[in-house]
């Protein structure tokens, strides 16, 4: 049950980086139906990473089927989810000035680009591991 | 030898500048350039300088150098003791007969021809383009006409405004009609030279005058030009007395008005009907100059007397004491801080993406040029906060309002309300004249409205719906001239005062005098099918009596010209309160709505400004919905970063402790190994 519910997170986080990925492109003006996506599944994202991050912690850290690849990915995703999720979350408080938000969502793209990278290293890492184990 | 006569060829433009000040000017008596021809000594002036230079590279600064018009060159004010000329271009005295003329008086030491190239004098011409802004309302309480007006062409400016040349309105009529709201010059100077191809220039020009270009409406000194003395004389068609009645240098007694229109301009009976102006000898000095106050800066009450708004709430004009001015205003800034010009009067006016035709870096002298600055950070001048303009943080306003909004949209105009405020403006309601108002004047202006202009900014702005009789042309309406309208509908329509009131309060009252008034324009004018429009709604003449036979859809048939001030102060602002002032149910600058109104009865539609904008009403609800939960989601990040720095500890302290732990792994696999 709960390797079902690890599979079940990692899909969905998967799937909720690259919806984000497809809805900020072009990455500027981001606006209307596209930014009224983004930012709907942007909450999904909040949720879900934490969840991921948890439930597939020990996995990680401890269980030697996982690769480097796997590992990487994971640690990727959520140190850089968290940058992601910080940079927007500090644009969301009455604190940075205009210089200061153009500067936050510049990281936040790159770290939201940066984390598409690594979530699709975690998905060939976690493929290849569950190739592996099949052997 | 050669060099000196080139020294005082150059100077001698200069000093022959000043003696034209300095000493009684009669160019029969004192033949300007004798012993030498103008050309002559131009040309021997050019040899020789270009000779000392050894350069025959010009620059700007090598123009002004020839300009034939004198500088100061100064800070300090100029002050203009100087002489006045007449119509004729004769000295004036205290028995002078003429007016004064602004084009023989100032264009003797300042550049008419570049002035003449200016914003304001064009506001009669199709010369100047730029972005939408009030539009001349022709308006006649007498038919129920409020008809935009512009000779401007560009798209941006024709929505809904139509050109006084289609509508067969002449120069002449619209001289007489605007003329006491418009500095002169365009098509009400030298009308015939700037109407060749108008057969119909009105014969009253030569009795009447022209308007030209009346240096002292602006530039006056506070209190010496009394622009209701000039609306006076342009009203009786004095139009070339007006400058002179205005500044008081004399009283104009006679009223062109009264001169049969059949009068020959030439006749002597005629000439001694015109206007005559008698000179107050106390305005002349003992050398025969006159003071002229003139200000090199017009102050702020010149440009107000013709950019003045009033709101009409709850039924009454908003009392002064409750109205506050322009936060620059009351920083102490003048209009012409932001709005300059130099000699060619190309007005800046202060809107993003603006350029000179000067060439002249002006982009700092819009809101966000000025506040912010541009990308060109580099350069010290492109930088913000000129004039000591505050930088503003707009703390955790996403940027992509910028995008989105214009700076105005947020800070200025009127604070907007529920619905829509009923406007008077200068140009529309004749503000600074004396009269009594009661708010309910036609044109029917209403503001702000909050709607997007061709760089899809949303912009406050005013609105108004056109009110005017017409033809229908294909499926399209085509105005007919006001003037024609009121002759032919004087015995139908018989308005006293006011069509609202005697015609358009009771709807069977509207439908028989309108029906009538169709008929007597068909048959008087000669039009197929006549039709009246109201509100979008274009009555014509059916079956069954008065029917409407089309109708607008989301204001389409509307005039809207963008708001720029009074800006308010920050605390003022929209959004200052938080996301929710704009994006929730009841958002001003989405809900807010507008009621088409005009002179016809019934009720009229009213718009949403986000259906102004074209913004879908669903996808305004979602957005509405994501930001009433801002405010929890704000709280489930702060918990989602939070598990997410444990996950990242956690992580840490594992590979911390995997690191520790390797040697003593390595210890044990190397003893197990050796065992």
């Amino acid at each position: 049950m709960s390797r079902l519910a690890q599979i079940g997170t990692a899909v969905s986080v998967l799937a909720v980086v690259i919806a984000l990925f497809l809805t900020s492109i072009p990455a500027v003006p981001l606006h209307g139906n596209r930014l009224l996506l983004h930012m709907m599944l942007s909450g999904a994202l909040v949720v879900l990473l934490p969840i991921f991050a948890v439930s597939w912690l020990a996995f990680v850290v401890n269980d030697p089927k996982s690769n480097l690849k796997v590992r990487i990915g994971y640690w990727g995703m959520v140190v850089l989810g968290f940058v992601t999720i910080a940079t927007m979350f500090l644009s969301m408080l009455p604190i940075a000035g205009t210089d200061d938000l153009h500067t936050l969502i510049k990281m936040h793209g790159y770290a939201g680009l940066a984390m598409v990278v690594a979530a699709v290293g975690f998905a060939f890492g976690w493929v290849r591991s569950r190739k592996n184990a099949m052997r | 030898m050669q060099s000196g006569m080139d020294f005082v060829a150059v100077n001698f433009r200069y000093d022959r500048l000043r003696m034209s000040m300095v000493l009684p000017v009669d160019s029969e008596k004192c033949p300007r350039n004798s012993g030498m021809s103008a050309s002559r000594t131009y040309i021997l002036a050019w040899i020789i300088f270009l000779a000392l230079s050894g350069s025959v590279v010009f620059n700007d600064s090598l123009a002004a150098d020839s300009s034939r018009f004198a500088h100061s060159n100064s800070q300090a004010r100029y002050v203009h003791w100087i002489e006045l000329f007449d119509t004729a271009n004769r000295k004036i005295t205290a028995e002078s007969k003429l007016p004064y003329s602004p084009l023989n008086t100032c264009g003797r030491c300042h550049d008419y021809e570049s002035i003449s190239h200016g914003w304001h004098f064009n506001a009669f011409a199709d010369t100047q383009q730029g972005r939408p802004s009030e539009p001349w309302v022709w308006t006649d309480v007498r038919t129920g006409t409020q008809l935009p007006l512009s000779y401007r062409r560009s798209a941006q400016q024709r929505v809904g405004v139509f050109d006084p040349r289609d509508v067969g309105l002449s120069a002449w009529e619209m001289t007489i009609q605007f003329g006491a709201r418009f500095p002169g010059g365009g098509f009400s100077a030298q009308p015939a030279a700037n109407q060749p191809d108008d057969p119909t220039v009105s014969p009253r020009w030569s009795l009447a005058g022209e308007i030209e270009i009346d240096c002292m409406a602006c530039h006056a000194g506070s209190g010496s030009y009394d622009f209701e003395s000039r609306r006076e004389q342009i009203s009786s068609e004095n139009l070339a007395w007006a400058a002179t009645a205005a500044i008081h240098i004399g009283s104009v007694q006679g009223r062109v008005s009264r001169i049969n229109d059949d009068a020959d301009a030439m006749d002597p009976a005629t000439i001694t009907m015109l206007p005559q102006v008698e000179y107050d000898a106390d305005c002349f000095a003992a050398d025969g100059k006159v003071f002229f106050d003139v200000l090199r800066e017009p102050e702020n009450n010149a440009c107000l007397e013709c950019h003045s708004s009033a709101q009409v709430i709850n039924g009454v004009i908003e009392p002064g004491w409750t109205h506050d001015e322009d936060v620059h205003l009351r920083a102490g800034m003048l209009c012409v801080d932001c709005h300059r010009n130099g000699i060619s009067h190309h007005t800046v006016r202060g809107f993003e993406g603006e350029s000179h035709p000067t060439g002249a870096a002006i982009s700092t002298l819009s809101c966000s040029g000025c506040h912010l600055g541009t990308d060109e950070e580099r350069n010290v001048a492109l930088r913000g906060g000129r004039l000591g303009s505050p930088r503003p943080l707009h703390a955790g306003l996403p940027p992509v309002h910028f995008e989105r909004l214009s700076c105005t949209a947020c800070h200025a105009g009127p604070i907007p309300r529920g619905e829509s405020l009923r406007m008077l403006t200068s140009l529309g309601h004749s503000l600074g004249a004396s009269a009594h108002r009661s708010g309910t004047e036609s044109p029917f202006i209403q503001g702000p409205v909050f709607a997007k202009l061709d760089d899809g900014k949303i912009y406050p702005q005013r609105i108004l719906w056109p009110a005017y009789w017409g033809r229908m042309d294909g499926s399209n309406v085509k105005p007919l001239s006001p003037n024609d309208v009121y002759d032919w509908t004087r015995k139908s329509l018989r308005v006293r005062k006011d069509f609202v009131l005697e015609v358009a309060s009771e709807a069977e009252t509207f439908s028989e005098k309108i029906l009538q008034s169709l008929d007597a324009i068909q048959k008087q004018g000669g039009v197929q099918q006549a039709v009246y429009v109201s509100t979008g709604r274009v009555y014509s003449k059916g079956d069954s009596g008065l029917t409407v036979v089309s109708e607008s859809v989301g204001g389409d048939e509307s005039v809207r010209w963008p708001i720029a001030h009074n800006v308010r102060p920050s605390g003022w602002s929209l959004g200052v309160s938080g996301c929710r002032e704009c994006h929730a149910d009841g958002g001003k600058i989405f809900d807010s709505t507008v009621q088409a109104i005009g002179p016809a009865p019934g009720d009229s539609p009213s718009f949403t400004m986000a259906s102004l904008q074209g913004i879908d009403a669903n996808q305004r609800l979602l957005w509405n919905q994501m930001f009433g939960g801002r405010d929890s989601f704000k709280l489930l990040i702060a918990a989602s970063l939070m598990l997410l720095a444990i996950v990242m500890m956690l992580g840490v302290g594992a590979g911390g402790a995997a690191l520790l732990n390797r040697p003593a792994a390595i210890a044990a696999s190397s003893s197990e190994a050796k065992q």
